[in-house]
């Protein structure tokens, strides 16, 4: 039993409880540990960088907050995680844009996406689907990003956004074919993403 | 054409571009700005707040602890009476002029003279300094005028007036009947001393003339103090003895310091004022023992050993405790009570913080293949921390002992709580040691270091560990001041 306390971190238990502790050592590791993932995860939420660092602050002083509530340390990265995406919904309903763009997006008679091209344009560049992702509605966005990325079903989607589902579907459908409408407006060929 | 129906068959289509978007984005990372950071990491200095009024408070608890110990307050001294204190004073040598012989007596050889310039002490009783009285039917005779020239002794003195404002002693020798001379400072120091005396100050009935014939008085003047050398004592009345050639002018001896008295050196000793010093109020510490309360607050940190059940289904392994003293185990109780005499009964309230983090290796397995064995047996474990704030109630007794005049404090005694968000109590002994310090007349402050170990044991939240509690704490204690 140590008597004046512990100066490394071994597992992530011990960082985990390191944190509880208010032990500033832990607290650093384990946002070393967490900030370039977390924040890349604002970043697909949000518009801008700074969206994106104003999320993921936020986030992290929830979890270093309400870090004692975590009784399972090994289970700490999907509960970062799970505050992350939490505190980027949050976000995204204090701060609801009105979603004027949506009517002229739906006016583009564009032919419908197909999964195939969506596909292949996840195989794309990172940065230009970042890109992508943020010239959709916020509400688009958010939906393209728990659907397609977080995994999370169309249910769990209208229960975290408290909309009905059919909205949910509605909404991942018209993000789909406006990610591809972006994608013809950028010049990326079909030919040259099937080749 | 996308349709929008609620089913499941849309759910396997999106699957596969579920996993495409998922593998894109699995190791999309983005660094923080440093500014970030910094931002981020001292938002959480609230913990390190935390952690730095922890430390401010076991530092100021620490100061007043040793401040407690290296600047005693003594409660058990009584002060010196003034009167004893006076009376003390008078009974160093004040004047010792010298005589070459005993038969040549010039001047009165006084050894230990105690000056007729202020009142004769009659005893220290109490504290409080008594002017011996001689019984009523002793003729009152002058003592010393400050002028003129006047006997010591009418009845019996062989002193002659002298011209001027000097008294002397002639030179007819007076011999007690003894082998002692006259006015030794000895016999003399033994006759103003003596409450059974009756003679008057200066003679005892044993002092008779005799019949030693006179001898011409050496024709040397007298002087004064003020005609000596300077001495180099700064006692309050000359106290160097005298060359001979200088004899001693009692008269004109004067003493440096003494305020002007306010009676007339004339009166007689009997006419006196008794002088009576009344002890101080605020000198003899008063003991008030009407309120019999006490009220402490106890900063606690918190040390456990744990067990596993033998009983248990599981095997635990990495079994750890956070650091003692460190913020985490840091809880408080609050006590008040009664004393009666050496016992005090005390109830009490406080928090508890119970720390325990271990793995539990359960007695479930899963296959997780690998490249070796594509059948591989893994144990299903699970990491378990339990960090819980346990309010607790309780209630105790114990016994104080006062040691080294009372200014250290040891207790032992016992204490049951009750933990109700998990229904445990906890039997435990308790022992401690401490100093006692004084805040006002009335109200006086106890510090003091108390361990306190569990008898029995507490559970862990999932009943798979036995914790042996063992408790330390910092005892501040306010109550009115008393003996005990």
């Amino acid at each position: 039993m140590a008597l004046f306390g512990r100066t490394s971190y071994k597992t992530l238990t011990e960082l985990v409880v390191g944190c509880q502790q208010r032990q500033p050592r832990a607290q650093r590791a384990f946002y070393e540990r967490y900030q370039a993932r977390m924040l890349g995860i604002c970043v697909r939420y949000t518009r801008t960088v700074a969206e994106a660092e104003d999320i993921f602050q936020e986030a992290f002083l929830k979890v270093f907050t309400h870090i004692d509530e975590l009784t399972k340390p090994e289970s700490a990265d999907s509960w970062v995680k799970a505050v992350v995406v939490r505190t980027a919904i949050n976000y995204y309903h204090r701060t609801t844009r009105p979603q004027e763009h949506l009517t002229s997006y739906e006016a583009i008679h564009d032919p419908p996406a197909s999964d195939d091209h969506l596909q292949l344009l996840a195989n794309h560049d990172l940065e230009v689907i970042l890109g992508l992702l943020a010239r959709l509605p916020d509400t688009y966005r958010l939906v393209v990003n728990l659907y397609l990325i977080e995994g999370y079903t169309h249910a769990e989607i209208a229960a975290l956004l408290v909309i009905p589902e059919a909205t949910v579907r509605s909404r991942f459908s018209r993000a789909r074919q406006l990610l591809l409408t972006f994608v013809n407006q950028h010049g990326i060929q079909r030919h040259e993403l099937l080749g | 054409m996308v349709s929008n129906d609620m089913n499941s068959w849309d759910e396997d289509p999106d699957e596969l571009l579920r996993q495409r978007w998922q593998q894109t984005f699995a190791e999309f990372e983005v660094p923080a700005r440093p500014s970030l950071s910094r931002r981020i990491l001292n938002t959480s200095a609230a913990g390190q707040q935390h952690k730095r009024v922890s430390r401010i408070v076991n530092r100021l608890l620490l100061l007043l602890l040793s401040g407690g110990l290296l600047y005693p307050v003594q409660l058990g001294e009584k002060p010196e009476p003034t009167g004893h204190y006076a009376a003390r004073r008078l009974r160093t040598p004040l004047i010792q002029p010298y005589s070459r012989s005993r038969d040549a007596l010039s001047t009165v050889p006084i050894r230990k003279f105690k000056p007729l310039l202020l009142p004769v002490i009659d005893s220290v009783v109490n504290g409080s300094v008594s002017v011996w009285q001689p019984p009523a039917h002793l003729p009152t005779a002058p003592v010393i005028k400050a002028s003129g020239v006047e006997a010591m002794a009418k009845r019996r003195s062989p002193l002659q007036p002298l011209p001027g404002n000097l008294i002397g002693f002639d030179r007819r020798t007076v011999v007690k009947s003894g082998s002692n001379p006259l006015f030794t400072g000895r016999l003399l120091a033994k006759l103003v001393r003596s409450p059974r005396d009756n003679a008057p100050i200066g003679l005892s009935d044993s002092v008779a003339f005799s019949n030693y014939k006179q001898q011409p008085a050496l024709k040397r003047p007298l002087i004064g103090l003020n005609d000596l050398p300077p001495l180099p004592d700064s006692s309050l009345l000359v106290s160097q003895t005298l060359s001979d050639a200088f004899p001693v002018d009692i008269a004109r001896l004067k003493p440096k310091g003494i305020p002007s008295l306010s009676h007339e050196l004339g009166v007689h000793p009997g006419q006196l004022p008794t002088i009576r010093s009344e002890p101080q109020a605020s000198s003899v510490p008063v003991a008030v023992r009407h309120s019999r309360w006490f009220v402490e607050v106890v900063p606690l940190s918190y040390f456990q050993w744990m067990s596993t059940s033998p009983v248990s289904t599981v095997y635990l392994s990495q079994v750890n405790t956070p650091a003692a003293f460190s913020p985490a185990t840091w809880g408080y109780q609050i006590n008040g009570g009664i004393r009666f005499r050496r016992w005090q009964a005390h109830l009490s309230m406080g928090q508890l913080r119970r720390w325990a983090y271990y793995t539990v290796n359960e007695n479930r397995y899963r296959v997780e293949p690998s490249q070796t064995d594509p059948h591989r047996l893994v144990r299903e474990t699970q990491g378990v921390a339990e960090n819980v704030a346990l309010p607790m109630v309780g209630a105790g007794l114990s016994q104080q002992t006062l040691l080294a005049q009372d200014r250290y404090i040891v207790e032992v005694g016992g204490q049951v709580s009750y933990l109700p968000t998990r229904d445990q109590a906890l039997l435990g002994l308790r022992g401690g040691a401490g100093r006692r310090l004084l805040l006002s007349q009335h109200t006086e402050l106890r510090v003091g270091l108390t361990v306190e170990y569990g008898l029995n044991r507490l559970l862990s939240e999932q009943h798979h560990l036995f914790i042996h509690p063992l408790v330390v704490g910092i005892r501040l204690r306010i109550q009115p001041r008393s003996n005990r």
